[in-house]
C-alpha cells in the first residue's frame, strides 16, 4: 500500500519565495489589499496534483501589478527568476524540487484596476512532501 | 541479423490526428472546461441566458504538423470581463488537467 504524506503549502511557500526576491519594493500576497500598493504581487493556485507519494505540483499564478509596463515587466522577470533559482533550495522548511512547464509572461489588463498595469505567468512547482533533513546527509 | 528499416506514414499520423475517435477526446476536454468555467459564472437574467464560455472544434490548418483543434472561449461581454478579474479559463484548465 502507498503511503501518502500531506502536501507542503504551496502558495506560501512561493509567496516566501517572491517576497525574499522583492523585499520591500513590492508586496506578494494571496489577496489584493483594500489600499492597493504602487507594486504587488498576486500568487494563487490554479491546479495542479499529486502523482506520486513524494512530490506535489502545484499550478501557480502569478500576477504583477505595477505603475507602468516597464515597472511590470522587470517584476515579471525578478519573479520568474527567484522561481528558477529557488529550484533544489529548502524554502520555509520545504524542499523545492522543480520550477517547469512555465507560460507567459502575458499583459493581460485587469478591467477593475485601471490605474496599474498587470502582467502574469504561470507555472509548475513541485515540492517535496517529505521534511527536509536539518543535517544533510554525509555531513 | 536482419536489418529493421522504418518509414514513417507522415500522412497517417495526420490522419490519426484529425481521426473522430481524437476528436471527441479533445471535445470532452474541452467541454470540461467550459462546464467549469461556467459553473463559475453568475447569470444576470433574461440579459445574459446563453453560456458564457462555449467550445470551438474545427480542423487545424492541412499542413504536415496539422491538427484538430479545440479551444474554449469567453464569447459574452460579461463572461470576457469575468475572466479578465478571475482568470477562469486558466484555472478551469487547471482543473481539467488533473
Amino acid at each position: 500500500m502507498t503511503i501518502y504524506s500531506t502536501p507542503k503549502p504551496a502558495v506560501k511557500t512561493a509567496i516566501s519565495i517572491l517576497a525574499d526576491a522583492f523585499g520591500v519594493y513590492a508586496l506578494v500576497s494571496a489577496r489584493m489589499p483594500k489600499q492597493r500598493p504602487i507594486r504587488f504581487v498576486k500568487v494563487t493556485r490554479v491546479g495542479g496534483s499529486q502523482d506520486d507519494p513524494i512530490t506535489d505540483v502545484a499550478r501557480i499564478l502569478v500576477e504583477c501589478f505595477g505603475p507602468d509596463v516597464e515597472t511590470v515587466e522587470s517584476m515579471t522577470a525578478t519573479a520568474r527568476t527567484a522561481f528558477r533559482n529557488a529550484i533544489s533550495t529548502v524554502v520555509d522548511s520545504v524542499w523545492v524540487r522543480n520550477w517547469s512547464n512555465e507560460q507567459g509572461p502575458v499583459d493581460f489588463p485587469h478591467p477593475e484596476i485601471i490605474d496599474m498595469e498587470r502582467w502574469q505567468f504561470q507555472g509548475s512547482l513541485s515540492l517535496s512532501t517529505a521534511t527536509p533533513l536539518s543535517v544533510p546527509p554525509g555531513s | 541479423m536482419a536489418q529493421i528499416r522504418f518509414k514513417a506514414n507522415v500522412d497517417g499520423f495526420r490522419e490519426i490526428r484529425y481521426s473522430g475517435p481524437v476528436q471527441d477526446m479533445l471535445e470532452a476536454v474541452g467541454l470540461t472546461v467550459a462546464d467549469a468555467a461556467n459553473s463559475t459564472l453568475k447569470l444576470n437574467g433574461a440579459r445574459d441566458v446563453s453560456p458564457g464560455y462555449e467550445v470551438k472544434s474545427q480542423p487545424g490548418r492541412r499542413v504536415k504538423q496539422g491538427r484538430w483543434r479545440v479551444s474554449v472561449t469567453a464569447v459574452t461581454r460579461h463572461a470576457i470581463r469575468h475572466n479578465a478579474v478571475h482568470n477562469t479559463l486558466i484555472r478551469a484548465l487547471g482543473g481539467a488537467s488533473q
